[in-house]
């Protein structure tokens, strides 16, 4: 049962350096019901790149959901958040902070820069494909989101 | 004194008593006649023994005796006799006094050398300095203490020997006492050997004054403690590594644990991801590999979260507070609602105290000793006993229970982390329980042992410190 079908596949931005936990979140989204198009990237700065559709990324979409991992290198998960909610084009693209990180500072440091959500990663495969199921049905199937896209 | 020499005066003065003696055979001497008897023994009070003087004294008045009877009869007898009699008392008295003054030398030359012999052997450092410090004299062991010799010590200042960090101090408190704000000082410092090393020493140092009251000299009596001084700067650097081992050990523990998580939670996913996917599509070996490895991952996932556990336990917890043991008694047998019951287990306690410590500690102190006593049970229903008793200094409690027991030469181990009675398919577990309780125990200046007999049970006893101190 596909209900948000309105002829273009959601677009997601994936934040996350680990190849692992990456691929993982592919996998878990390869099984979702809507369609939907995962792009990856491995650190921040690609982030913004992306965002800003800077080179390589100038054919980038414009995503309609970011999962952010706060530990990346290069620059750091809440740089780019702030980054995102500091920009008048981007800040109403939710960014959904999906991190190992149970810590209670990055908790409050996440809603307090703005983040949609913050979710930690659970240890277990189940649980993690089952969180990455209730991102998809809430998210992308109750949600409705702001209207974006290709712009 | 020189035994030739006072035979020589002694027989000088013998002669010269004879001599007189016999003068007296042609003079009749008058009044001046002690005169001649007295020079006699001057010469022997100057320089002969006690007894020689007294020999001295005895012939004397043998000799004046005689020359009562032999001298010509020139003046009337009882004029002579008189004035030998006079003679006579002065001798003595004289004879008295040299004695007396004898025996006064004696002793305080006796006495004199004992205070040297105490002075020159004593086992302590002693030394005595003028006001400005040069060293007046030094004994023996002070001079070993410093490496010097006496020659080399005498007329130097203990400045010029003193480490220069201590040295202002040294002159601070000498300054003080010759101003008398200070009767005496004590004070540790250091010396500079001869060899160029640094001596520890204690110095206690009074001062003496003449009988006007002003600074005569310093009496320092200075023993060398460098061997205990060494002794607590290797114990302080001993405790202070074995502090910061002890730190890094547990940092180490919860780092490792920490970062292990991350690519153990790779091995676990996708083992249990090629588990679901490829289950059944591979040969029954491949399943059977897959399965281990899953398995594996899971333990390991188990062990860690326990060592994370239990290093967390190991890093400073929260500061203690008054902690009413049986809200913690309430806390930890409702988080073990669900073992409790499908174990039907009974659990009674005692009225239990309120204690110093930390709330969530000793809830899982609490639930790992109630939890174990739920695991470990016979084939009837557990039956859980917990008591209190208060001590003089802490609280004594128990756990008692009808489990499968412990046999006693494992009674220590199993407070060891990881360490283990039983199969995983016996009893699951990683063995973190007791050595968090440990753990937690010991923070609240406590310990804890198990009394037991295989087969009837077991007892767990721990105390808790009434004293706020957290450990």
């Amino acid at each position: 049962m596909v209900i948000k079908f309105s002829g273009r596949p959601i677009e997601l931005l994936l934040v996350e350096d680990n190849p692992g936990d990456a691929r993982l979140t592919m996998e878990a989204f390869k099984d979702a019901k809507v369609i939907n198009n995962l792009h990856i990237v491995e650190d921040g700065v690609e982030a913004m790149k992306f965002l800003c559709r800077q080179e390589p990324y100038t054919e980038a979409p414009r995503p309609d959901l970011i999962l952010l991992d706060l530990n990346l290198p290069r620059k750091d998960g809440r740089e780019v958040l702030a980054e995102i909610k500091a920009n008048d084009n981007l800040r109403s693209i939710p960014v959904i902070i999906l991190t190992t990180s149970e810590a209670e500072k990055d908790v409050l440091i996440s809603y307090e820069l703005n983040a949609n959500c913050f979710i930690s990663k659970p240890v277990e495969l189940d649980e993690f494909l089952n969180v990455i199921k209730t991102i998809e049905d809430f998210w992308l199937t109750i949600v409705k989101l702001p209207p974006g896209g290709r712009q | 004194m020189k035994e030739q020499n006072t035979y020589f005066i002694f027989t000088l003065s013998l002669l010269l008593i004879a001599a007189v003696t016999a003068m007296n055979l042609v003079v009749p001497l008058g009044f001046t006649i002690w005169l001649f008897y007295i020079v006699p023994l001057l010469l022997v009070a100057w320089k002969a023994t006690r007894n020689q003087i007294i020999l001295v004294a005895g012939v004397s008045v043998l000799g004046l005796i005689v020359g009562f009877f032999i001298a010509p009869k020139g003046i009337d007898p009882v004029i002579s006799a008189f004035n030998r009699l006079i003679g006579l008392v002065i001798l003595f008295i004289t004879t008295i006094l040299f004695i007396r003054n004898r025996n006064y030398l004696e002793k305080l030359k006796k006495s004199d050398r004992r205070f040297r012999a105490t002075f020159e052997q004593a086992a302590v450092g002693v030394a005595h300095h003028s006001p400005t410090g040069e060293w007046l004299d030094v004994n023996q062991k002070f001079c070993e203490i410093l490496g010097y010799s006496k020659q080399e010590l005498v007329g130097k200042t203990f400045q010029d020997f003193t480490y220069y960090e201590d040295a202002g101090k040294n002159l601070g408190l000498t300054q003080q006492v010759l101003e008398g704000t200070l009767s005496n000082y004590s004070l540790e410092k250091r010396y500079v050997h001869k060899d160029g090393r640094i001596i520890w020493v204690n110095k206690t140092v009074s001062l003496v004054r003449d009988s006007a009251g002003n600074p005569e000299y310093f009496i320092a009596v200075v023993e060398d403690i460098s061997a205990r001084k060494e002794m607590e700067e290797s114990l302080k650097n001993t405790i202070s590594a074995l502090n910061s081992s002890n730190k890094e050990l547990e940092r180490f523990a919860y780092i490792a644990s920490h970062d292990l998580q991350e690519p153990l939670r790779m091995i676990g996913s996708y083992t249990q991801l090629l588990a679901k996917r490829y289950k059944g599509r591979l040969d029954q070996d491949a399943d059977e590999f897959i399965n281990y490895a899953v398995e594996g991952a899971n333990r390991m996932k188990q062990l860690i979260n326990d060592l994370l556990t239990f290093s967390r336990f190991s890093l400073p917890g929260n500061a203690f507070e008054w902690v009413n043991l049986e809200a913690v008694y309430s806390a930890a047998v409702s988080n073990l609602h669900s073992q409790i019951m499908s174990s039907s287990a009974v659990i009674s306690h005692e009225q239990l105290p309120t204690v110093p410590g930390d709330f969530n500690q000793l809830v899982q102190l609490f639930q790992n000793l109630l939890s174990n006593a739920i695991k470990f049970r016979g084939a009837k229903a557990p039956e859980i006993n917990i008591c209190c008793e208060e001590k003089e200094n802490d609280w004594l409690f128990s756990v008692q229970d009808n489990g499968i027991g412990i046999e006693s030469k494992y009674a220590e181990r199993i407070f060891i982390v990881f360490q283990r009675l039983h199969t995983q398919a016996q009893f699951p577990g990683t063995g973190i329980g007791l050595a968090i309780s440990h753990k937690v125990v010991h923070r609240h200046g406590g310990r804890i042992w198990v009394e037991s007999e295989p087969g009837h049970g077991s007892t767990f006893y721990f105390t808790i410190s009434k004293n706020m101190r957290q450990r």
